[in-house]
């Protein structure tokens, strides 16, 4: 019988596990570095230069590499850029914090990408939920961050994620997930006006 | 959904790109009916085509060769390998 | 009140759980694990349903999904598979397609129409004359239709998620099983997925009373629940094959889109029915189903049998249910008993009635089967009628043959061929990734099924094992080594090539979904339909809710038999997804609707802003109430025009340019030259695509050196940045770009008093000589950093600021504060929209469509021909000569009102359309309505007419005039209009 020496054995999610996950803003100065000199800029500062698409720990935060010669810097002050060949912007990025031992299950809802291997100081740019993210691995959990015009929809998207899926894991007496679904009579709406039968199916979205 | 086979980075799916096109350097010199075949005709056959596509979570272009009539990527192209220059000197207005 | 057989071991019910429905208020005893069809029949009712066209009664027949007989509504949905759904306690079902109930639906006399509605009658039939069609219309929606569906429903939100594995397994019966757990044993992350609600497969229906089945049941079934890498998903579908082995797992909870590295499928085959005069009376059902209703529901059939058998399994299901007390009248097989194998000589000694090389001809009964003819087949297989003789009974058991649930490798581009020998299509070539096992793949023997499975695996995980993700060698392996695909396929025919029947009478049904009868088809092909496709979508068959499970296979031996073609010539139907009928709130999942917001939002809210949707961007189109908006928006433009306004353009694409070939990359891509740009300066830039049509506009600014700073229209930046970084690439060029769109606020503060405010809050000198018109500076503001342009966009004196984006509340909150004094107005879209046409200035994608060249927009000045290259120059240089079109300004009298002229009205001069308007609306510095069109050359001309089909059709004339409509020679923009003081 063959066995698979490349393929790791993946620890699978308990569909029925109710621990919680959690959802923070993390504000934190970041920096755009790029350009030729910006390898020799980061060594300058005496921080660790990453390999393209790594990224290693700061103790104020963290360098990414996101390319030959470009950088995502989160510390307090970036390296020196000279503006000849290598250039230092600032990013307002909106950086969320998603933690707890689900937080797998919050991302497979909006991500395609296997993240079952991803884990503290990993580093990947990938889209999710319509979005282009950059996520750093950190102690149970993950650092996301994406543009600041899309932060409003990215925060309150995974919120609305993470708030179903606490939902459901709380309930008692749901039927076993194996199980087709049993038809059940709607519960009665709470206010009357909403029980009014509509005209257009559109009235209820 | 289709998957693309980055290099260094591998198989995203086709949606986080956005399509290019087909790869076809401009003839900057040619007839008038040359230069409107270039902007208007589309390889269209069955075959082995080299075309853009652009990553959008990393922001990076790349040039694949894909065999259309299977839909499957053979290899992708180092851009060096399609550079032009561009012309310096105004003798071809 | 149920009556139920004694235990049965795998049986799905629970004893300890009654449960009570209603069915069209009749009280039905039910227990949990039933599924609604169990349970009805469990309390002796037969008329399930009432089918499509005819509304003849209908009972279980396939009790798998692969039949729509039972379908069932309530108040809260509808389409409910009376096979698949559990019993709802407490809840009264109806049935759909019925008036009046099951017993009494008034419909039912259709049937006795029913010659006068052959096969495709609706194409021939209600066209003259035209207008009773409507009436026909109505009529046949209500007679000829399933489930109601009622607006009041609540929505359901499921959402979907993305899932892993190594190895997707589908079908969790022996050889599925048996894969699973070869390739999880190997180190494979494995999925095992079964549409049932419990795995095992045929093996807990079809070879229950089977001793040499117990050892595998035990050892496969514990094996795969308690292996960590086995994930199971029960009552969930493998509902497609997507690109690159990616299947939506539909169940309970949603959908789970899976991407796995390789497939499996081991579906197994769908059970085919006999066709014979009324072979669908209630009573009338595949001997699968009997053997499920027996093992999983502990219900009996029926009383009294007759079988039809043509294959091994039929003495299997014989014995079933003889076993479950059913009285066996005959069993009539359709061949030799001696060839069945061990099984037909078991049967033969309980002295039971078999006949050999017989058939069925006829059913009879009234609304329920009460009687079956047998008769001899001669040496050519065709029925002997005249010795037809009639057998009472109450259940006809067919087991005639298979087809491969193989809907999922011809969606994954396998070939499949039919097999002469198993009289059933089998796999043939399968590509990279894929493998079948089991009886989709022709091995039907119990211990060969296993083995089939365990080779699926190993030739998976060959596979799996060899393919590398270095990119540049991109691992195109051929088919997997597809000479063992056949290694355990089954020597003898489980199939009977021809289980048809004709019949003068008719009413016998090939597909049960669609009322279509053996004459139908034969009729079809007779009209000419005689190629598979054809007479699928003429005759319907096979596009029921059930896709053509039970009905495509006899279909396709009806069409080969007519044509006089082998049934590979004759090919088969396309196989789509969805394998079963997915429901439209699943496949919604969660919204996902992106939306883009500036760091200003909360401030355009509290100053009470109208929101519209600019692309993804939601932007304040003025600020009031609603109902006031024309009011509100000539306040704004007044205010810009006469004081002070300030506007949100965050929008705004930002790119900055950096390094030795900025500028030949910016000279290059833009139709103008920048090469000679000056730092300090910025310059109005129009980008035009290859076929030199205008696709983007904004401003290049010179930082530096080496630097640049480009603004891009906000519906395009992305697009922008997109081009230029390709740009660099293919030219070869040392140029970095960054796109700073989102990370930078940016605000237009504009009107007659904008220096003066400025000046009290920033560290640099504003007078014309230090920052000129079209300048850039960087500075400070309060204490914020900024970029500073002075642009005309709006045409008065005005400033485009940019801060980093979290500065940029506190810029507004400053300049709102310190600018109350000089009449400071927040002013919004529809307000700039107004003040940029007064002054003539285009919007990309507004006043330019497709093709708009810069010549028909005015914009020659804006091509630098001359220049050594940029992209669109040579299709521009052959545009230049001729322009076919114009862009003109006109104006309406003075008081005009109704009707209403709006965008995208036309031209229309002599009857043809010549034109249309891009932009319009009232003008307060011309005191008059104003706007631009987009004509045809030869009816361009200041001072000639330009009539305009508005609102309600009435022709509004219209006259071209001189633009700029407004301060022509740009003197607000450039200085401070009331020179009091020098700031």
């Amino acid at each position: 019988m063959a066995s698979i020496a490349t393929l790791d054995s993946m620890q699978p999610v308990s569909p029925t596990a109710t621990r919680s996950v959690s959802l923070q803003p993390r504000a934190r100065p970041l920096w755009h570095l790029l350009g030729p000199g910006s390898p020799g800029a980061v060594q300058s500062a005496g921080l660790p230069l990453p390999e393209i698409m790594q990224a290693a720990a700061l103790t104020d935060g963290f360098i990414a590499r996101t390319g030959r010669e470009e950088f995502l810097i989160a510390a307090t002050t970036p390296p020196t850029a000279d503006g000849l060949c290598c250039w230092c912007y600032g990013r307002d990025d909106r950086v969320l914090a998603l933690t707890g031992p689900d937080w797998r299950r919050v991302m497979a809802q909006v991500c395609h990408a296997d993240l079952r291997g991803f884990g503290p100081n990993d580093w990947q740019l990938l889209a999710a939920a319509g979005v282009n993210l950059w996520c750093l691995g950190i102690d149970e959990g993950l650092l996301l961050g994406c543009d600041p015009s899309l932060g409003h929809y990215l925060q309150q998207t995974l919120t609305e994620v993470v708030r179903d899926l606490t939902a459901a894991s709380g309930q008692s007496g749901v039927q076993p997930t194996s199980q087709r679904p049993t038809p059940t009579l709607a519960p009665e709406p709470a206010s009357a006006s909403a029980s009014a039968s509509p005209s257009r199916i559109g009235d209820q979205l | 959904m289709k998957l693309i086979p980055l290099p260094d980075l591998g198989p995203h799916p086709v949606t986080e790109f956005d399509y290019g096109g087909e790869q076809s350097r401009p003839p900057l010199v040619a007839d008038d009916a040359t230069w409107a075949a270039h902007v208007f005709n589309r390889t269209g056959a069955p075959g082995v085509l080299r075309e853009w596509w652009y990553h959008r979570p990393t922001g990076g272009w790349y040039l694949f060769e894909r065999d259309t009539a299977q839909d499957r990527f053979l290899r992708s192209i180092p851009v060096q390998d399609i550079c032009y220059e561009l012309p310096t000197d105004t003798s071809a207005v | 009140m149920s009556s139920r057989l004694t235990p049965q071991p795998f049986e799905w019910i629970e004893r300890a759980r009654p449960l009570r429905f209603t069915l069209e208020g009749e009280a039905i005893d039910a227990l949990q694990g039933d599924c609604i069809s169990s349970a009805l029949w469990a309390n002796g009712v037969r008329i399930l349903g009432r089918s499509f066209k005819y509304h003849r009664p209908r009972g279980i027949f396939s009790l798998a999904n692969h039949d729509i007989n039972a379908l069932f509504e309530y108040v809260d949905d509808t389409h409910l598979r009376g096979d698949v759904t559990p019993v709802p306690a407490g809840i009264n079902l109806t049935a759909c397609n019925t008036l009046g109930g099951l017993k009494q639906d008034r419909y039912r006399w259709l049937d006795q129409l029913s010659p006068a509605l052959p096969v495709g009658f609706y194409y021939k039939v209600f066209h003259k004359p035209r207008w009773l069609f409507p009436f026909w219309e109505r009529l046949l929606r209500h007679t000829a239709g399933l489930g109601q569906v009622r607006s009041s429903w609540r929505r359901r939100i499921t959402p979907k998620w993305y899932e892993h594995c190594d190895l997707l397994v589908i079908g969790a019966g022996p050889a599925g099983m048996a894969a699973a757990l070869t390739a999880a044993e190997a180190g494979a992350d494995v999925i095992l997925v079964d549409e049932h609600p419990h795995i095992g497969g045929s093996l807990d229906y079809q070879w229950t009373n089977d001793p040499g089945a117990e050892a595998p049941r035990a050892t496969l079934k514990q094996g795969v629940t308690a292996h960590p890498r086995i994930r199971i998903m029960t009552a969930t579908v493998a509902a497609g094959y997507y690109q690159d082995q990616w299947v939506p797992l539909a169940g309970p909870a949603g959908i789970a889109k899976t991407r796995s590295r390789a497939l499996i499928v081991a579906t197994g085959v769908i059970e085919q029915p006999a066709v014979f005069r009324n072979n669908d009376l209630p009573g009338v059902m595949l001997a699968s189903a009997a053997q499920r209703l027996i093992a999983r529901y502990a219900v009996k059939p029926c009383e009294r049998a007759v079988l039809l058998v043509a294959n091994a399994e039929g003495y299997r299901a014989a014995l079933d249910l003889q076993a479950a007390g059913v009285e066996l009248i005959a069993v009539v097989d359709l061949g030799e008993p001696a060839e069945r194998g061990p099984l037909a000589s078991k049967l033969a000694a309980t002295g039971v009635e078999i006949l050999a090389h017989h058939g069925l001809y006829a059913a009879s009964g009234k609304d329920r089967l009460s009687a079956v003819s047998v008769a001899p087949l001669g040496a050519d297989g065709s029925l002997d009628d005249t010795q037809e003789r009639w057998l009472r009974c109450d259940g006809v058991i067919l087991s005639v043959g298979w087809a491969p649930a193989a809907h999922l490798l011809y969606q994954a581009g396998a070939t499949l061929g039919y097999s002469q020998t198993l009289e059933q299509f089998v796999p043939l070539e399968l590509p990279p990734g894929i493998q079948a096992a089991g009886r989709v793949n022709g091995v039907f023997e119990l211990q060969a099924q296993i083995e089939d499975g365990r080779r699926a695996a190993r030739a998976a995980l060959a596979e799996l094992t060899a393919a590398t993700d270095v990119a540049s060698e991109i691992k195109t392996s051929g088919p997997a080594s597809n000479h063992d695909l056949a290694q355990y396929r089954d020597p003898n025919a489980h199939s009977h090539p021809w289980p048809i029947v004709a019949h003068p009478k008719g009413k016998n049904f090939v597909d049960l979904d669609e009322d279509l009868q053996l004459e139908d088809l034969l009729q079809a092909a007779r009209e000419g339909f005689d190629n598979i496709e054809l007479l699928k979508r003429f005759s319907t068959v096979g596009m029921g809710p059930s896709q053509g499970k039970h009905a495509n296979m006899n279909a396709i031996r009806v069409l080969a038999k007519v044509l006089g073609k082998a049934i590979d010539e004759t090919g088969s139907t396309t196989a789509r997804p969805f394998y079963h009928p997915l429901r439209l709130d699943d496949l919604a999942g969660r919204r996902f609707r992106v939306h883009q917001r500036s760091a200003l939002h909360e401030r355009h809210e509290q100053a009470g802003a109208c929101f519209m949707e600019a692309g993804a961007w939601q932007r304040p189109e003025f600020y009031g109430k609603a109902e006031q908006r024309e009011a509100r928006v000539r306040e704004e433009v007044a205010a810009v025009r006469g004081a002070l306004g300030l506007i949100d353009v965050s929008t705004l694409g930002k790119i900055e340019v950096l390094g030795r070939d900025a500028a030949r990359l910016l000279d290059a891509a833009y139709s103008m030259r920048m090469t000679r740009l000056k730092a300090g300066m910025t310059r109005y830039a129009l980008m035009v695509d290859e076929a030199g049509v205008i696709i983007d506009d904004g401003i290049v600014g010179r930082l530096g050196e080496q630097q640049y700073y480009l603004t891009a229209t906000s519906s395009h930046a992305n697009a922008t940045y997109r081009s230029l970084t390709r740009f660099a690439l293919e030219w070869g060029l040392q140029v970095r770009l960054v796109n700073r769109t989102g990370q930078l606020s940016a605000m237009n503060l504009a009107g007659p008093n904008s220096r003066r405010l400025l000046a009290e809050l920033i560290d640099i000198d504003l007078t014309d000589d230090a920052f000129p018109y079209l300048g850039l500076r960087e500075a400070t503001i309060g204490k914020i950093p900024a970029r500073l342009m002075r642009v005309g966009f709006v045409g008065e004196l005005g400033y485009e600021i940019h801060v980093p984006y979290h500065r940029g509340a506190e810029l507004w909150d400053l300049l709102m504060r310190k600018g109350q004094p000089y009449g400071i107005r927040p002013f919004g879209v529809e307000a700039q929209r107004r003040l940029r046409m007064e002054k003539g200035h285009i919007i990309v994608g507004q006043d330019t469509d497709g093709l708009t060249t810069p010549f028909e927009v005015g914009m020659s000045w804006a091509v630098h021909l001359k220049k050594p290259f940029f992209v669109g120059q040579r299709s521009l240089q052959i545009l230049k000569p001729g322009t076919a079109r114009s862009l003109v300004g006109f104006e309406l009298q003075p008081g005009h009102g109704w009707p209403e002229v709006a965008e995208c009205h036309l031209v229309i001069v002599d009857g043809d359309i010549r034109g249309r308007v891009t932009s319009v609306a009232f003008s307060p510095a011309r005191g008059r309505i104003i706007g631009m069109a987009l004509v045809d050359s030869e009816v361009a001309g200041l001072g000639r007419t330009l009539p305009i089909r508005a609102t309600d059709g009435v022709l509004v004339t219209a006259t071209q005039v001189a633009m700029p409509f407004y301060d022509p020679d740009g003197l607000r923009q450039q200085a401070d209009v009331q020179r009091q003081e020098v700031a």
